[in-house]
């Protein structure tokens, strides 16, 4: 199986003998050959350098030829901002300028750089026939707001039938766009509409659905692949998306990549991205950029999934964290080394949680999320529990621990959790990747109550002190004890204090004897050293 | 309250007033005494924003990277809030942020490893204009998520509509974050006491967007005459339910072009070569499919 086999069969929803690599190189490549972004999208020949050399380290199973949002925009008139290290901005909506809908002419695959990126895919193609070539066009509704900016949202509703003319207008660009790259040689077809991310399902259906499915038909009416990027907060879309029936759906690390995948697969739709851009590709190692692929990769499992960013490189993503990603995507056997190495290292700095909350009063939640900020599923399970919590009145206390940190990553490894979100119920395993209904997490956090209840009365020890001269009425008070200790059948040590110094540590003076009081004692724990966190907990119920 | 250099967060759709409340911030006594870092964050054409920032003594930081959005934009927020830490080292920061940026994400950049000791965010100020919130935030989620995720929400605007209208607005947005103070004003003219009462809260669960709590939209269309009687008393049916209405409407005797913004219906002759039945809804606690259903009963 070649490269661009292996693409084409995970697209197709197929296993591939392995997950296909295709890192998004958009104006990263520029600074692979040395030179700026704007120097870089501007010019076929570097174009071609630049990609060849991504090719030639990153040996990568698909590649897009460019990743720039404003090409269609620049054809159509719009005026751009170059930058050194991104692809350019659009400075101005034309239909806000001087231009009106009706005087738009189709778009024209002479105008602006298109040709430039034509001829560029066409010699790529040429030199690099085995592997797969992506065509990124601007998705119709991210064309649209370049055309008439941010107003879209105000004529959703002042006037919708102008943004549905404005939509087949971009959907006929976009039909155009994909046949050009087509013609030139790409087996793929990616629709990247990242403004999707800011409208709901609803207004997905009536804005974009019928605008989109056109589009993916006329690519595999030319046999070719179509993708539909997305990225952003656009996880109450993916249903939507598929409904366009693109053969993929590729999203950022803002979605979780469990839930695409349960949308996608039931489908025969292929998903894939979601490797974390900034945190992780840009700002981390290349071990950390080898585990996240590997953690993409086991929730992804086999089948139609494309490993790859969530969207293009930063310009100046360290190639050896990209090379090290490719390396794990191909060889089977770094990735079990990494495994290994990995588990070897956090047992290293496993902590010793065999008594964690097992002796406190309280009881303890702990929830081990990606981020409930970011993670749908991580944010209802913390809601879940933080709306139970308030009736057990101060006895349930829980915690989010945020695997972005490494303590919590230490924690979550100590207390055996493998996936996330998870609810732990004083240290132990309860509810994994599922949020509980209420009753049924009230039915927990009660249960381990009631065992925390029994367990207490069992380990409870206690001293009776006996406080006094030492006389008749002590002597009285100490026969009384021993004959309710002897009924009870209870374990406790009775002892007699007459040293009036001894006396006053119990806050008692001598006018206030003979004197009882109870002492309880609760062992935490027995035949280990407790962590310095633990035994925190221990004191604060004290 | 934890170290690093605090950062004030102003949100709000593009056209909300944030520029003209940011203008009106930087000439603040407490504001102007401190030194300043600006990041404008723009989306809209390049640079306006940018320029219409009253000149002063401070550092402006403009990110315009117009044409990616979300996590691209996230590595230059990260190298801008370095670059300022580094190199300006201010007493204060003032984000600018994007009428489609989403909140948690800038919360989420500041809360990141590379960041959190350097930065917090002191305050999360959303802008909601009282002439267009409920009309943009039916389609546009971010202006939802904006105000939801507030420390502090502005009703900026509020002597271009009735009263009624602000007050149906703070109910709205109270409904939406009903933590966050609210201040109505015009013209971004905000006290410096308003931003002093504010404190960041962390939030560790996000009020979740229920579906059927908020701001939902639906169009409609037919091509059958509309019974006139049964329409407006599906508006009066729905009364605070329905925020607003607009489009052509075809009566049995007549063709309108009908408006209603609280309440208040307006009925103009249509505009040129509109024709047919097609109008879109926004309702306010009212499920779309509900919406949907008051007025296809009316042909």
């Amino acid at each position: 199986m070649n490269s661009k086999q292996r693409v084409v069969s995970a697209l197709r929803c197929e296993k591939p003998d392995r997950v296909p690599w295709v890192p998004f190189v958009g104006c990263h490549a520029g600074a692979l050959i040395g030179v700026s972004a704007d120097d870089y999208l501007k010019s076929e020949e570097l174009m071609v350098q630049g990609i060849q050399a991504a090719i030639d380290r990153y040996t990568p199973d698909g590649i897009p030829v460019s990743f720039d949002l404003q090409i269609e925009a620049e054809a159509l008139g719009c005026d751009l901002v170059w930058a050194k290290e991104n692809p350019p901005s659009v400075s101005g909506h034309i239909l806000i300028q001087n231009r009106t809908l009706e005087s738009l002419a189709p778009l024209d695959l002479k105008a602006g750089r298109i040709p430039l990126v034509m001829n560029a895919t066409r010699r790529l193609r040429t030199a690099n026939p085995d592997i797969a070539l992506y065509g990124l066009i601007t998705g119709p509704f991210t064309l649209a707001l370049h055309l008439l900016g941010t107003d879209i949202f105000m004529k959703m509703f002042d006037d919708p039938d102008y943004v549905k003319r404005l939509m087949i207008y971009c959907r006929d660009c976009a039909i155009s766009m994909a046949g050009a790259f087509v013609d030139a040689g790409c087996d793929v077809v990616a629709v990247v509409d990242p403004m999707t991310s800011q409208i709901g399902p609803d207004q997905f259906r009536e804005f974009v659905t019928p605008y989109v499915t056109p589009v993916f038909e006329s690519v595999r009416a030319r046999g070719a692949y179509g993708s539909f990027f997305v990225c952003g907060h656009a996880q109450q879309n993916i249903a939507a998306m598929c409904e366009c029936l693109p053969d993929n759906v590729s999203i950022d690390e803002n979605i979780p990549l469990d839930f695409v995948r349960d949308v996608c697969l039931p489908r025969k739709i292929s998903f894939g991205g979601n490797l974390q851009l900034t945190a992780v590709l840009l700002l981390g190692t290349p071990e950390e950029a080898q585990r996240n692929a590997i953690a993409c990769m086991e929730v992804s499992g086999d089948t139609g999934y494309v490993l790859a960013p969530g969207c293009d490189l930063p310009f100046g993503v360290p190639p050896a964290n990209i090379d090290a990603v490719g390396r794990i995507a191909r060889d089977p056997y770094e990735r079990e080394v990494l495994k290994a190495k990995v588990s070897s290292k956090a047992s290293a700095e496993l902590l010793d949680m065999s008594q964690y909350g097992g002796t406190s009063d309280k009881i303890i939640v702990d929830i081990i999320t990606l981020d409930s900020e970011a993670c749908a599923p991580c944010q209802y399970m913390v809601e879940a529990v933080r709306k139970v919590t308030p009736e057990f009145e101060g006895i349930v206390e829980w915690r989010e621990h945020k695997i972005k940190y490494r303590e919590s990553l230490v924690f979550m490894t100590s207390l055996m959790v493998r996936n996330v979100p998870t609810i732990c119920i004083d240290g132990q395993i309860v509810f994994v990747s599922r949020i509980p209904a209420r009753d049924e997490l009230i039915a927990a956090l009660q249960k381990r109550i009631n065992e925390k209840l029994r367990l207490k009365i069992a380990q409870r020890k206690a001293s009776v002190y006996i406080l006094g001269d030492g006389g008749e009425s002590c002597r009285s008070i100490r026969a009384n004890t021993e004959k309710a200790v002897r009924e009870l059948g209870a374990d406790v040590e009775i002892i007699e204090v007459s040293d009036e110094r001894k006396i006053y540590e119990f806050g008692l003076t001598p006018v206030m004897l003979p004197a009882m009081v109870v002492a309880r004692y609760q062992v935490k724990s027995t035949k280990v050293v407790p962590e310095t966190a633990i035994i925190k907990e221990w004191i604060k119920d004290v | 309250m934890s170290g690093g250099i605090p950062i004030v967060l102003l949100t709000g759709y593009l056209g909300a007033g944030k520029t003209t409340l940011l203008n009106h911030l930087l000439r603040l006594p407490g504001i102007r005494s401190r030194k300043v870092a600006l990041i404008i964050n723009e989306f809209g054409p390049l640079g306006i924003d940018g320029k219409l920032v009253a000149p002063g003594d401070y550092t402006k930081f403009e990110l315009n990277k117009g044409s990616l959005f979300c996590i691209c934009i996230k590595t230059d927020f990260i190298r801008t809030l370095e670059t300022i830490a580094r190199e300006v080292k201010p007493d204060l920061v003032i984000v600018e942020a994007t009428g489609v940026a989403d909140p948690c994400d800038l919360g989420q950049l500041v809360d990141s490893p590379h960041l959190k000791d350097v930065f917090r965010i002191d305050a999360n100020i959303c802008l909601a204009d009282a002439t267009g919130f409920t009309q943009v935030a039916a389609f546009l989620r971010t202006a939802k998520r904006q105000v939801m995720w507030a420390d502090g929400l502005v009703i900026n605007k509020c002597d271009l509509v009735p009263v009624a209208d602000v007050e149906t607005l703070k109910g709205i947005l109270r409904e939406l974050n009903p933590d966050a103070p609210q201040l109505t004003v015009s013209h971004g003219r905000i006290p410096e006491s308003f931003l002093a009462q504010l404190t960041h809260r962390v939030r560790l669960a996000p009020i979740p967007e229920a579906p059927l709590a908020e701001l939902a939209s639906a169009s409609l269309q037919t091509e059958c005459p509309v019974n006139e009687a049964a329409f407006f008393a599906a508006i009066a049916s729905l009364g605070g339910g329905l925020l607003r209405l607009k489009g052509m409407v075809c009566f049995s005797d007549r063709s309108s072009f009908v408006e209603v913004v609280n309440g208040r219906v307006t009925e103009k002759e249509p505009p040129a070569g509109l024709s047919g039945t097609a109008f879109t809804v926004i309702g306010w606690k009212v499920p779309k499919d509900e919406l949907v259903a008051a007025f296809s009963r009316c042909w």
